[in-house]
């Protein structure tokens, strides 16, 4: 296994129990490669097996078919479960029922407590936490209080305290006002850059991926894309076939583009800015 | 149903440590048959403001007209034409509770005593407006449905009670694109079909600019901007200043126009996406005559 | 609505009492009472409730406010009142009226019964008033922390504990917007028969339980996403220190134990 593959699914499927009793399907031959301190986004409209894959990246399921590896560790072997987990934080979708703590600084020590930090040491990985996701000054604030986008920022100070290398946002965005999926956005973009955390963010929202180095897109339990977001979101009528929407500037230059203006793909609204008006202005 | 508050505060907990003013000094008119967005960040009052309009929260100060209802500090709205209201909560599929989905879509219904033919009838019905087939699904439980379903068997819940006026709290928060242009769309047909008073609150620029005909811009309390959807989007800089967004649109717009001359500027209404794209279209295909 | 109730009866502050540490003001608490069994005579119960009056005032809370904690139970000290002057004889007799006396052990057991009841019930408010469920959850479970070592589970209690304050301002929430929900759809919860009104919290109660077992799946899976495995091998964030104001609780204390012990008969 090549050293700068941090996460690596081989040939993975899964299925879960239906209604009537039979197996479906919700992953079926995943082959996945997550580079060391990459920003990857995990797109696919509800049902498309992508929660399922988080959850089995750090074991919190196993697959059923292939293998999870993470640093090269086997998911299915319960003598790493620990350190998978350690290794690989969750932020979950629901702010409101993944807060243990009573207090912001209760919170962020559980994962340490589970662990079996010493508690000297605990006061010191706490505040640098806190301190990384900029909430320090909410120590002793009760959970209830803050707001949602507050909220994940705790959730995510809990994982950084635990000194992770890969963080999953598992629609960690979805239940929050434009202000908390700001807040958490950057904040991910923020630890990728400096603190060189591989980030994996699961999300049905196609803004949020613009920004990262790869684009998986997920479709009834397959990987139906793969690449930067320039070429996953070039393909704007496959992505519209499975239900998915692409960022705003890529659909209005899709919109021109295919009735015959000449306009070069672009990924952000300054440039279609940029090239529109230099087309209006030549004509 | 034409709505009307006229300087209309509301208090939290009046004379306790927890005093909290929600509301302040209140004025505004919704005509009758209006699609209305409100926007607003959580805590501006919005909340606040919709559950004053089925008598839920009663004004601390000031008066409601809802047709041709008064609700005051001392009045309350009567129980009969609260149904005349139609609220849905944020996440209404928590407030599913009967064993199938019919009996819950008739709870409603029943509440105001309605017979009993007339109810099935109007289960029947709301539930097919939300897109669901009454055969298959009224005999299942709600709790089995999917995320998207169980929000439009709630939604049909309130429509069986036939509102005239319906409000709507973030009807798709943490939906899919695809299941959020679904339900926005179903709304914005019971909207027309049935000529009703709508209010859509929602943090989402584009869903208030793409179906509202009026805005109303929350900000402490107080309504910081109303208007046509063009007019409220002029003010791009007073926007920004309560930390709220422009749909992707307005946004292009100005950026464009900062780089344009005046002659070859765009007009400021094109806030609908379609309507841009077809006047950039119209301005890019054509060649300059002469 | 629902938000607006106080839980417990924390009233926050920055006091002496507040800042004291929930360890000590609990061992205190536990002292305390002892010594007011001890006490029997005036002396000893002037000293008592001089003392509860002074730390009232190290609260700084409103007198008023703390007495209201009598509220709940002075029907029981009335009760007790009356039965002792009725019941217990002895010493000079005040009054005669017929068979019924009232005499003088009868009207000092009546006082100091019902001193007892009061000062107890004064000194516990003083505690909840002044220390937040969080610390006083936390107190408890490191002073019962000793007792994991005979197969206590004091760590899952205490986790259990502490889970349940985290969610009781959520489920509150919770509850409040469905009452609105439902009220939204003619639901009437004020009128009607005993019995109708008992139905009418189906469509609150059946929600609500939805929802708290939603919530208890998802936090589940949260809390083992982050590695929890049980009690073993955990160790616990050490928020409480001493300060110099548990010296001087120690030092009351060490002073109240000799002062009654002195002059107690």
């Amino acid at each position: 296994m090549n050293e700068d593959n941090l996460l690596a699914l081989r040939d993975v499927s899964y299925t879960y129990d239906g209604e009537d009793g039979q197996r479906v399907p919700v992953l079926q031959g995943v082959d996945l490669t997550i580079q060391k301190g990459s920003f990857v986004s995990v797109l696919g409209h509800n049902g498309s097996g992508k929660s399922t894959m988080a959850k089995l990246m750090n074991a919190l399921l196993l697959p059923e078919g292939g293998t999870v590896l993470i640093s090269g560790m086997d998911t299915k072997d319960g003598e790493l479960l620990w350190e998978i987990r350690r290794h690989v934080g969750m932020v979950f979708q629901n702010p409101d029922n993944q807060i243990v703590g009573a207090t912001v600084e209760d919170d962020v020590a559980f994962g340490l407590e589970n662990m079996g930090v010493d508690p000297k040491e605990m006061r010191d990985r706490i505040d640098e936490a806190l301190v990384s996701v900029g909430m320090e000054s909410y120590l002793q604030a009760q959970p209830h209080r803050l707001s949602g986008g507050q909220k994940q920022r705790v959730a995510i100070a809990g994982i950084m305290a635990m000194r992770p290398s890969v963080i999953i946002l598992d629609e960690a965005t979805a239940m929050l006002d434009p202000q908390g999926r700001m807040e958490v956005l950057n904040l991910a973009r923020q630890l990728n850059r400096d603190e060189g955390l591989t980030i994996i963010n699961i999300t049905h929202f196609p803004e949020e991926a613009i920004y990262s180095d790869k684009v998986i897109v997920m479709n009834a339990g397959e990987v139906l894309m793969e690449g930067t977001p320039s070429e996953v979101f070039n393909e704007v009528d496959r992505l519209k076939q499975v239900g998915l929407d692409v960022p705003f500037a890529v659909r209005l230059r899709h919109a021109l583009h295919s009735k015959g203006i000449d306009l070069p793909f672009v990924l952000h609204q300054e440039e279609l800015v940029e090239h529109v008006c230099k087309l209006l202005l030549t004509k | 149903m034409q709505i009307t508050f006229d300087q209309v505060s509301h208090i939290y907990a009046k004379g306790t440590p927890f005093e909290r003013v929600a509301l302040h000094n209140i004025s505004l008119t919704i005509p009758s048959g209006s699609f209305v967005g409100i926007i607003g960040h959580t805590g501006s009052g919005k909340s606040t403001l919709i559950q004053h309009l089925n008598g839920l929260l009663m004004p601390s100060t000031g008066q409601i007209t809802l047709g041709d209802a008064v609700i005051t500090p001392k009045r309350r709205l009567p129980h009969a034409q609260r149904r005349d209201i139609g609220l849905v909560f944020q996440y209404p599929e928590h407030q599913l509770f009967e064993e199938t989905v019919a009996k819950d879509v008739a709870f409603g219904p029943l509440n105001f005593d309605l017979p009993t033919e007339m109810v099935e009838a109007r289960v029947k019905e709301s539930l097919e407006i939300v897109g669901l087939d009454y055969a298959t699904i009224k005999d299942r439980s709600p709790f089995h449905l999917s995320g998207g379903q169980m929000r439009r068997v709630a939604l049909a819940g309130v429509l069986a009670m036939q509102p005239k006026v319906l409000v709507l709290d973030e009807p798709t928060a943490g939906l899919d694109p695809a299941g959020r242009v679904t339900i926005l769309e179903g709304i914005y047909r019971i909207h027309r079909e049935q000529n009703l008073t709508t209010l859509l609150v929602t943090h989402s620029m584009e869903e208030a600019a793409r179906y509202a005909d009026y805005l109303l811009v929350m900000a402490q309390g107080q309504v910081a901007l109303q208007g046509k959807p063009e007019e409220v989007f002029m003010h791009v800089d007073r926007l920004r200043e309560l930390s709220l967004d422009v749909p992707e649109t307005v946004a292009l717009v100005s950026q464009m126009n900062q780089l344009l001359p005046d002659k070859a500027s765009l007009p400021s209404s094109l806030y609908r996406e379609e309507e841009l794209i077809a006047h950039l279209l119209e301005r890019l295909s054509v060649p300059k005559e002469g | 609505m629902l938000q607006n109730i106080a839980i417990g009866q924390y009233v926050p502050g920055q006091s002496f009492l507040h800042r004291a540490d929930p360890r000590s003001k609990l061992l205190f608490i536990i002292l305390f009472a002892t010594l007011i069994f001890l006490a029997n005579n005036t002396v000893t119960y002037a000293i008592l409730i001089g003392f509860t009056l002074y730390a009232a005032l190290l609260s700084r809370l409103s007198l008023s406010y703390i007495l209201k904690s009598l509220k709940p139970v002075w029907i029981l000290i009335l009760f007790t009142v009356v039965l002792h002057i009725f019941i217990t004889k002895g010493g000079t007799v005040y009054f005669q009226w017929g068979w019924f006396t009232v005499e003088e052990e009868g009207v000092r057991q009546a006082i100091f019964i019902s001193l007892r009841l009061g000062l107890l019930i004064l000194i516990s408010s003083l505690l909840t008033l002044t220390t937040s469920p969080i610390d006083l959850t936390e107190g408890l479970e490191r002073l019962l922390g000793p007792l994991g070592k005979i197969g206590i589970p004091v760590h899952d209690i205490a986790l259990m504990m502490s889970i349940a304050l985290r969610f009781i301002p959520t489920l509150m929430e919770e509850t409040d917007k469905i009452i609105k929900a439902q009220t939204a759809r003619g639901a009437n919860f004020t009128s009607g028969s005993l019995v109708r009104r008992a139905k009418n919290l189906i469509p609150i109660a059946i929600p609500l339980f939805v929802s708290a077992f939603r919530r208890a799946e998802e936090l589940a899976l949260a809390m083992e996403a982050r590695g929890y495995r049980g009690g073993v091998g955990r160790t616990r964030l050490n928020k409480l220190t001493f300060t110099w104001r548990d010296g001087i609780v120690a030092v009351a204390s060490v002073i109240l134990v000799i002062v009654i012990g002195w002059w107690r008969t």
